[in-house]
């Protein structure tokens, strides 16, 4: 029976328990679940040349036995494999490949397979998800057969192209474009044709980049001019009675009460779900201009659909099939990252604290590839369990990348290597640097690189902070094409370059014992400034 | 009588009996306030067709008074539809249903006064009666109500679909009975169906839907008409109906036969009435059964036998047989599979199925989420149903695909005392768009047949471990020595006439093993070589833990071959062993195995037994891991055959055999003395029977060895001269088993215990130290117990002089049957009286 079937002939309890059960499971039964079937994975590991790989000569019989054999892996400890794609060493034969960035620049692509039983969970609980972006409470859901729904995220072979077509032999929703249509377009294209049928027939469901989104939601004057090329007549013409009618109400009210256009004006939501990096950031502000909640969903290639939100919004639950959850502590990942060889101690899910920031460590269950594999994701943990939503279960929100890895808005994630790498190619008497996350006044992220120029550039005269920001980016959007997108999709500028004086990276470093990272905190940035006697804007 | 108005008749009447019987129906029902509700739907819809219809007919007190009963019906019909939908959802807040009754039962009572509805009465218009009423302005008030009464309750549908408190599917019937009524008060209007009684026609069509919503919800059963006086109002109901259609014809036909008869007439329809209601109530009566009793008889004799066949056996397989003849029969349109507990796994194992081409080995682990969720429930589930469960998201890929191999539809647990002894596993059979979900009643049923079971099941378990601990070996799970020897027996005595072999398996230097790799391991082969040997010998043969290392295989019918090729393959999966196992060392063990076959070699039960341990003793003392055949030889043959071994044996043995022998000389002078005569009058003896050359070595090495024991006997004891006491002698007994004792520190002689042992038995079985009787006692021994009884009475002793040997021999005459075998006896008296025995201690006698 297909989803849409269950919505027609089951109670909705029933479609709810099947999909959205795992809220009521306490955390003893959750805990049952995950071990289980991480008990499943090992079986399957043990049986490939992988999992032998990884495994080592005994099989772990018990999580323990696991957590303490089996050492944490980083990508590169699978690149051999599945860069060549090499189903035969795999636990499970892959039905689909999908990719993501590996580091930028010129590392290739980074492979995930996806086997049928990871598509199937996949599946379910990228419903379950679709379930509660448009719950109110418990077991009360909109979801109609039908719907319109706008799909704003990056197309096969990323994994949130996935969506549309586990969907399509589920349920019949009518994506903004079409699944088809889409498929040619570029990312952009995509959104720019689905805000315009939006605009013409309205949307009932809203998938997209909390950073795109939040472009948009800012110019949406912009864009409802824009969706109908030819014309304002032409582009009311297009539209739905229904659409033609919200317009103009919204239009006579901006015009009366002398506010801007905003989406609430225009759309009626029943769903509203965002991914990317900075949702939080700016989250109360789309709930401002949508009149609705976003909705955030945790997950990546590696490890799928891995999280959601409930209906109250306010915290994500990990799916307990998914994947085998680990979590590093901050403090034991910032000593990780010191010292590579440093092996951290991870905690399980019943184990973590509340207020705790994590990185976290999974294994893809169902015949995944990936064993005790850091993600590059940090999440805090909110709390043990939510009394007002009658939840037993841990709930978290995502923090960031791990701070080698500065990601802005959603697209791209930079590393120290790849800075080190834009340096050199631009052939600049750069010295020391250091690079941070910051953040501008509208919201938006950026990388912020604090450099020092080398003894022999005192020479030059026309090496400008301004010039250097300009190399800097040529050389990015040369190297790295998901860079390149920030500014043609967002139209925002993602880097900032400051000059400090020649030597005061070393001296802080000497004063305070410690080498500055890629991905300083806040506090430390202000610290080097402060020595350095500059007054930081803003 | 026109047929529209025959029509304005029937139509009511039908609609009035379909109420009624419904109504008749859920009186039977447990009563719920939906049931109430729905009660009270049917009561209003009775009285709106029994007003029409007695309206119509013009009954007394009169149409005006049916005709407000009839509108009264009517104007009650939208508050009582609500109730039903609000009690069918289950709705709360009683805010509105109450204020609709509070607005319509005053409104139906102003109605009485004709305030809507003005001044009904009746026209006749070409021959046809109809009525005619005007409508008063005030009418849109009860209208605008009914709207909003039927508004209310379809909001309370949709609310209730919407927060899933009842499916959609479940107001399929109600949604197409209201539209059905709709429709029909829509038709009414029309001219061309102002003369047909539309209005009360689709007002039993409602009745009926509505009867079905609450079938659908199990609340009501048919099943509740079956009753004589249902089937009597019936009868009745269809006698006056064929009466009123025939009236007129049956009226002609009366007067052209009895032209004169006008005054019996009213009897003779009497008569008729009454013969027609008892037929058609006698064929209402066969068609109920046929349609409700007979089935539900059937099931229940069914379940009432198979209840009786499962208490009467004790037998697990034959009770799972009867169950699974009991699925077949109850559910023959799916494939029933029972898995058993498995209680040292904690599994549940295939154990029988209904389709024979299911496998066997299929195996429900003890954390699969089914059986936890089964177990949690304790009843019946779907397996759709628990696709839908949390816990399902814990269920391993293959499990999954286990289960959508099997197909399965619904699971069935069957509990005994909180525990969950089997699970019943129904799964489709045939191609999937024809499957069909069980039934409640079939599920229901099936539960009761499950519980009779439970406790069957229980019982079965619980006697047949008993039984396992009595015949079973708690390690290796085989049988155990005294079921094996019970069995043995039997076997014997029904291979009478034709052939039987055993093999018996002893692990060489297994205390060695132990002691090198730890009592776990020896444990742990002994397990698997159990394992194994079951596995090896199957249904051909009995497998038996014979002693602590020691495992014996009967083959009812078997060969030598046989057992010499289970034998083989038993040492090839041991030689193999050690390298398959968990650690990777190379742990050498091996056997020594020995067969004897009946009737070739061996003659009766004992010889099986007693020429299989000589064969095996002789493969230990050949140099071990060997598997060796008994054959049947004469002693010179043996001696042509086996004299460099048996030379060999005794150049290797006779060392330690003197040096036991000479320690009791040096302690008692006659025990040593005695030794050697008891050996060599039994090995004559043993000669003469004849047994072969090896048998008569070991009567001869038991007989030097029997009394090493005495070692351990006080001197005072040993040389008194007076009689023992009873205290002394039993005492003095004891150096049989100390003898037995010491010779077991000696395991390369350990082959002489059994006829040591028994150097002190009886023929009667009175004597010690095991009182085993006759043939029980090994030849050997029963060869030393003459010999040592002969020595004893023929020896200058302390305590007497020495018989001389006609008296002894006397004695032993006197004592055959009793104290001695007797054919061993006779022939050892032959053999002295012969001279083939030259008494040792004759010369002594003499002079």
């Amino acid at each position: 029976m297909t989803f849409e079937e269950k919505l027609k002939k089951t109670a909705h309890s029933d479609v709810w328990a099947e999909y959205c059960g795992f809220l009521d499971l306490t955390i003893r039964e959750y805990m049952n679940i995950q071990e289980r079937l991480l008990m499943e994975q090992i079986d399957l590991m043990a049986r490939c040349d992988l999992g032998r790989r990884l495994l080592g000569e005994n099989v772990p019989k018990t999580v323990e036995d696991f957590r303490c054999q089996v050492p944490l892996t980083s990508f590169s400890d699978y690149a051999d494999i599945l860069l060549t794609k090499r189903e035969e060493m795999l636990p499970a034969k892959p039905v689909v490949w999908l990719k993501t960035t590996w580091e930028g620049g010129d590392m290739p692509a980074k492979w995930a397979p996806y086997s049928e039983a990871m598509l199937q969970t996949y599946k379910r609980n990228i419903l379950g998800a679709m379930l509660l972006a448009t719950s109110t409470s418990r077991g009360k859901f909109k979801v109609k057969p039908g719907a319109k729904v706008l799909y704003s995220l990056a197309p096969m072979p990323y994994a949130t192209g996935l969506f549309p077509e586990l969907m399509e032999g589920e349920i019949s929703l009518q994506f903004l474009p079409s699944v088809r249509e889409a498929r040619k377009m570029s990312f952009g294209q995509q959104a720019k044709k689905g805000y315009r049928l939006a605009m013409q027939s309205g949307m009932n469901l809203f998938f997209g980049m909390s950073s795109v989104l939040y472009g948009t939601t800012r110019n949406l004057d912009q864009l409802s001019n824009s969706s109908g090329k030819g014309g304002g007549l032409r582009s009311v013409m297009g539209m739905s009675p229904k659409m033609m009618w919200r317009t103009a109400r919204a239009f006579y009210r901006c015009r009366r009460d002398d506010v801007p256009l905003r989406p609430k004006d225009l759309f009626s939501l029943d769903g509203f779900v965002c991914v990317g990096t900075d949702t939080n950031i700016y989250r109360d502000e789309l709930t401002e201009a949508w009149g609705l909640r976003p909705m955030e969903l945790a997950g990546g290639t590696e490890p799928s659909c891995m999280g959601t939100e409930t209906w109250s919004k306010n915290g994500l639950v990990f799916f307990p099939d998914a994947c085998f959850y680990e979590f590093i502590p901050e403090q034991e990942m910032l000593k990780s990252l010191m010292d590579p060889s440093y092996q951290p101690h991870t905690y399980l899910m019943d184990q973590v604290t509340a207020g705790q920031k994590y990185e976290l460590v999974i294994t893809v269950l169902k015949g995944g590839a990936f064993m005790r594999y850091r993600v590059g994701d940090v999440y805090r943990c909110l709390r043990l369990k939510n009394q007002q939503d009658q939840l037993d279960l841990p709930q978290f929100e995502y923090v960031d990348r791990i701070p080698t890895v500065i990601d802005i808005a959603g697209f791209t994630r930079i590393t120290q290597r790849e800075i080190r790498k834009v340096i050199e190619l631009s052939c600049l008497p750069v010295g020391d640097w250091v690079a941070a996350k910051e953040y501008d006044k509208t919201g938006h992220s950026y990388l912020h690189i604090y450099l020092e120029l080398l003894p022999e550039a005192k020479q030059s005269l026309v090496l400008s902070q301004k010039l250097l920001h300009e190399h800097f980016s040529a050389y990015f959007r040369f190297y790295d094409g998901d860079y390149d997108d920030l500014k043609r999709l967002l139209g925002i500028d993602p880097l900032q370059v400051t000059m400090l004086p020649a030597g005061s990276i070393r001296r802080y470093e000497e004063q305070n014992g410690k080498i500055l990272p890629v991905g300083a905190p806040k506090e430390t940035i202000l610290d080097l400034l402060r020595m350095c006697g500059i007054e930081r804007e803003g | 009588m026109d047929l529209n108005e025959r029509l304005f008749i029937i139509v009511p009447l039908i609609s009035l009996l379909c109420n009624a019987f419904l109504f008749v129906a859920v009186l039977g029902a447990k009563k719920s306030r939906l049931i109430y509700a729905f009660m009270a739907m049917l009561v209003t819809f009775t009285i709106w067709c029994a007003g029409s219809l007695f309206m119509r007919m013009t009954l007394a007190p009169g149409p005006d008074f049916w005709y407000q009963v009839s509108i009264a019906g009517i104007f009650l019909v939208p508050v009582m539809l609500y109730n039903f939908i609000y009690c069918f959802v289950d709705s709360r807040g009683q805010f509105v249903r109450v204020a609709l009754f509070v607005i319509w039962i005053p409104l139906t009572l102003l109605n009485l006064f004709n305030v809507f509805i003005t001044n009904p009465h009746m026209v006749v218009e070409n021959g046809e009666k109809r009525f005619a009423y005007g409508v008063s302005p005030l009418i849109i008030i009860p209208l605008i109500l009914a709207v909003a009464t039927l508004w209310g309750a379809w909001r309370l549908a949709v609310r209730a679909v919407r927060e899933g408190r009842v499916a959609l599917s479940s107001f399929r019937p109600l949604m197409v009975g209201v539209g059905v009524m709709f429709a029909g008060a829509l038709a009414a209007l029309l001219p061309q169906m102002v003369s047909l009684p539309v209005d009360t026609f689709v007002c039993g069509i409602n009745a009926i839907c509505l009867y079905y919503a609450l079938h659908t919800k199990r609340l009501v059963r048919l099943q509740n008409l079956v009753s004589n006086g249902t089937s009597y109002l019936l009868a009745v109901v269809f006698s006056v109906l064929i009466i009123q259609v025939l009236y007129n014809r049956l009226e002609q036909f009366c007067y052209q036969l009895f032209p004169d008869g006008g005054a019996y007439w009213g009897m003779m329809f009497a008569l008729l009435f009454s013969v027609m209601t008892v037929c058609i109530f006698l064929i209402i009566r066969l068609l109920m059964e046929n349609l409700f009793v007979k089935p539900q008889e059937s099931r229940q004799d069914c379940l009432r036998q198979f209840g009786a066949s499962v208490n009467k056996s004790l037998a697990l397989n034959e009770i799972l047989l009867l169950y699974r003849d009991f699925l077949q029969e109850t559910v023959p349109e799916k494939t029933a599979r029972v898995f058993l507990l498995d209680k040292k796994r904690g599994e549940y194992r295939a154990a029988v199925s209904t389709n024979s081409s299911f496998a066997m080995s299929d195996v429900f682990t003890p954390d699969n989420p089914v059986v936890i969720l089964l177990k949690q429930r304790g009843a019946g589930l779907f397996y759709s149903d628990i696709q839908r469960t949390r816990i399902y998201r814990s269920m391993w890929e293959s499990e999954k695909q286990h289960l959508q191999q099997m197909r399965v539809n619904f699971l069935l647990p069957v509990i005994c005392d909180d525990e969950m002894t089997a699970i019943t596993v129904f799964c489709d059979n045939g191609p999937a768009d024809r499957q069909s979900q069980l039934r409640t009643e079939q599920i229901s049923f099936l539960e009761s047949g499950v519980a009779m079971l439970s406790m069957a099941l229980k019982n079965a378990t619980l006697y047949q471990d008993i039984q396992n601990k009595a015949e079973r070996d708690s390690m290796t799970g085989l049988y155990n020595r005294s079921y094996f020897t019970e069995r043995l027996h039997r076997d014997f005595r029904a291979c009478a006439r034709s052939e039987i072999t055993l093999l018996l398996i002893s692990f060489d230097d297994f205390s060695l093993y132990n002691e090198l790799y730890g009592i776990a391991e020896g444990d742990a082969v002994l397990k698997e070589f159990g394992g194994q040997l079951q596995a090896l010998v199957g249904s051909r043969g009995t497998a038996a833990r014979y002693g602590g290392k020691e495992f014996a295989v009967s083959f009812p019918r078997g060969t030598t071959m046989a057992a010499e090729n289970c034998a083989a393959a038993m040492r090839a999966w041991l030689q193999k062993r050690p390298l398959a196992g968990k650690s990777h060392t190379h742990k050498y063990l091996t056997f020594s195995a020995g067969i004897s076959a009946y009737p070739y070699s061996a003659a009766t039960e004992e010889q099986l037994l007693s020429y299989a341990n000589m064969a095996l003793f002789s493969a230990k003392s050949t140099g071990k891991n060997k598997i060796i055949v008994y054959t049947p030889s004469s002693p010179e043959d043996t001696s042509v055959k086996n004299s460099q071994m048996r030379r060999q044996l005794a150049d290797n043995f006779a060392a330690t055999i003197y040096a036991l022998t000479a320690a009791i000389d040096a302690k008692d002078h006659y025990t040593f003395s005695h030794s050697e005569n008891v050996a060599a009058y039994a090995s004559a003896l043993a000669a003469a029977i004849p047994l072969d050359a090896d048998h008569i070595e070991i009567v001869r090495q038991a007989g030097l060895l029997h009394d090493i024991g005495k070692i351990s006997i006080p001197e005072s004891i040993l040389s008194k001269t007076t009689k023992l006491t009873a205290e002394e002698y039993e005492i003095m007994k004891q150096h049989v088993e100390a003898s037995i004792a010491m010779i077991k520190y000696l395991p390369s002689l350990d082959y002489v215990i059994p006829s040591a042992i028994g150097h002190h038995e009886r023929w009667d079985g009175k004597g010690y130290p095991r009182g085993l009787v006759g043939e029980q006692n090994p030849v050997a021994a029963r060869c030393l117990c003459i010999a040592d009884a002969f020595d004893a009475m023929t020896s200058k002793r302390s305590y007497r002089d020495a018989m001389n040997v006609e008296d002894a021999l006397a004695e032993i005459r006197r004592n055959l049957g009793t104290q001695f075998d007797p054919k061993l006896g006779a022939l050892f008296i032959t053999l002295v009286e012969s001279g083939k025995i030259q008494p040792q201690n004759a010369a002594n006698l003499t002079s």
